[in-house]
């Protein structure tokens, strides 16, 4: 790695310059960021820990839950009370990445962490995403893994395991922000609703709030890998029925974690169980406008499967053959 | 001085240890560079493999993607740090036993992450050693001597203890 200066950011007021510094980049649990560093894509001349910034753990509050920002991966698999109250959030962190990696992992490093495409992670492509008007090199080459709708762009998928799980639970993201601290729909802070209120130059993720009506052990998470573990999903959908309206959410199939559309059906299906023909005009709707690459259309199938499964685990019904 | 050096303090298998450092320096160039513990592997550098592995305050972490100037007061573990007064943990020699290193480059990180599943999950079954290590790469066994070894290890101890008490 080139060098740098790193200082452990006391408090949040030298965390908040820091973030609009040019030259300056955040690291939580670093994961993301070291890896970017040991490529060569990213060259700060001062690394600033958020160690001491950043709350960690989940805690009751107002009938809901609060994380921070801080907290592992690890510490949200094992949190007795993710496990009863959010089991889906619980599942997602701990079917990501390594033990190791996930005892280092934070929540808001996940959330944020930069996406996997390898033109975009090697310094020897230039590529839309860091270069406009570079072009694409993953559309002529290697898109496998690449997203499956709103793709017309860079067409890199939203890597966090645990988002589509988070927007499931209607998770609500704390901020603090150049201009002063806000809550925020997290779908909204991402860009992946139809709400105003994305991320903001220079702002830092304190923690998420989970509302009480959404917790509950109606929820559920499912990925499709082709690995057993240590894998990236090929497909992720959470789905949450604690809810008045419950939600289906989508993961590593677009560039932003992929709410599905279909109030009438989830409640149906909530209200007469997901019979077979319910199920299949559901999945049917989460592939619904789609436009696959040449190389990835076979990952709408596992997008059904990923879909099918999350609902049928939030409702407790086992899985049949299919 | 240069700002992008520092003073660290680090605790490793119980010893203290004081070196001037790079910000830049990463727990695994310290440990293999400065202290010279070179158990602890350089594999892929890049948190994939899992040979670097060592324990922070017991728990199994990735020292290539961790910075040595934010260790400082932790208790850090090691390969080195497995072995007392000059014997083997029985981790290591259920590891012998079971045939478990071929080249021995990813045993070092295979027996940290084992060490934690041994130490806090006493009644840990197939299922769950192969959760344990799935962070870590072999090349050589094809994993099987591995898992053996350390299912050997756990299943020992239970023996010990219905021996001790019993029912
Ligand atoms: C081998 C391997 C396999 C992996 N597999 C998976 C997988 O299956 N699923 C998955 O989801 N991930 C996977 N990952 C990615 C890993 O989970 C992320 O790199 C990690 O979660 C990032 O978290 P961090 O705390 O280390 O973030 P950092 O690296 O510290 O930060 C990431 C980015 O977010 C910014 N940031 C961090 N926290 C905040 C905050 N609170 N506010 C504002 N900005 C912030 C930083 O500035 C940085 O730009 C894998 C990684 C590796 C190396
Ligand atoms: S998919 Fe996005 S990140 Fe990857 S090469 Fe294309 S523009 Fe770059």
């Amino acid at each position: 790695m080139r060098r740098f200066e790193y200082r452990i950011a006391a408090g949040l007021d030298e965390a908040l310059a820091a973030a609009s510094r040019p030259g300056t980049v955040l690291k939580a649990g670093g994961v993301d960021l070291l890896d970017r560093m040991k490529e060569g894509i990213e060259r700060p001349a001062l690394v600033v820990g958020l160690q001491q910034v950043l709350p960690a753990g989940v805690a009751e509050e107002g009938g809901g839950l609060v994380l921070g920002a801080g907290t592992t991966l690890a510490e949200l698999e094992r949190s007795p009370l993710l496990r009863e109250r959010a089991p889906a959030l619980a599942r997602a962190a701990g079917e990501a990445a390594t033990p190791q990696i996930r005892e280092m992992a934070t929540l808001g490093g996940n959330l944020l962490q930069m996406p996997r495409c390898l033109y975009l992670r090697s310094r020897h492509y230039p590529c839309e995403a860091t270069d406009p008007g570079g072009g694409c090199p993953a559309r002529e080459g290697e898109h496998e893994t690449h997203a499956l709708f709103e793709n017309e762009g860079c067409s890199a998928v939203h890597p966090s395991n645990v988002a589509p799980a988070l927007l499931a639970l209607e998770a609500e993201a704390e901020v603090a922000g150049p201009g002063g601290g806000r809550h925020v729909g997290l779908a909204a802070w991402l860009g992946a609703g139809a709400e105003e209120g994305g991320r903001r130059p220079g702002e830092i993720l304190l923690g998420l709030r989970l509302p009480g009506r959404a917790l509950g052990d109606r929820c559920a998470h499912a990925e499709v890998r082709a690995r057993q573990s240590f894998d990236w999903p090929l497909a992720m959908a959470a789905a949450n029925f604690n809810l008045e309206q419950p939600r289906l959410v989508l993961g590593a199939v677009a560039p932003r974690p992929w709410p599905v559309a279909a109030p009438e059906l989830l409640r149906e299906i909530r209200e007469r169980g997901p019979e077979a023909e319910l199920l299949e005009r559901l999945v049917t709707r989460a592939a619904a406008g789609a436009t696959p690459l040449p190389g990835n259309a076979w990952r709408l199938r596992l997008l059904r499967a990923a879909a099918r499964r999350a609902v049928l685990q939030a409702l407790h019904v086992a899985e049949e053959t299919w | 001085m240069d700002r992008r050096k520092r003073v660290v303090v680090l605790r490793v298998n119980g010893e203290v240890h004081e070196r001037l450092v790079r910000s830049a320096d990463t727990l695994l160039d310290v440990l293999r560079g400065g202290l010279g513990l070179t158990g602890t592997r350089r594999g892929c550098d890049l948190g994939t493999c899992g040979c670097c592995t060592v324990q922070v305050d017991g728990r199994p972490r990735l020292a290539c993607l961790t910075l040595a100037a934010e260790v400082e007061g932790s208790e850090i573990r090691t390969v080195e740090g497995l072995a007392r007064d000059g014997r083997l943990a029985p981790l290591q020699q259920c590891w012998i036993e079971a045939g478990a290193s071929q080249c021995g480059f990813c045993s070092p990180g295979f027996l940290l992450a084992a060490d934690r599943l041994v130490r806090e999950e006493p009644e840990a079954g197939r299922e769950r050693i192969r959760e344990a290590l799935a962070g870590n790469l072999c090349r050589c066994t094809g994993f099987v001597k591995i898992l053996d070894a350390v299912e050997a290890c756990l299943e020992r101890a239970r023996a010990g203890r219905r021996e001790e008490s019993p029912a």
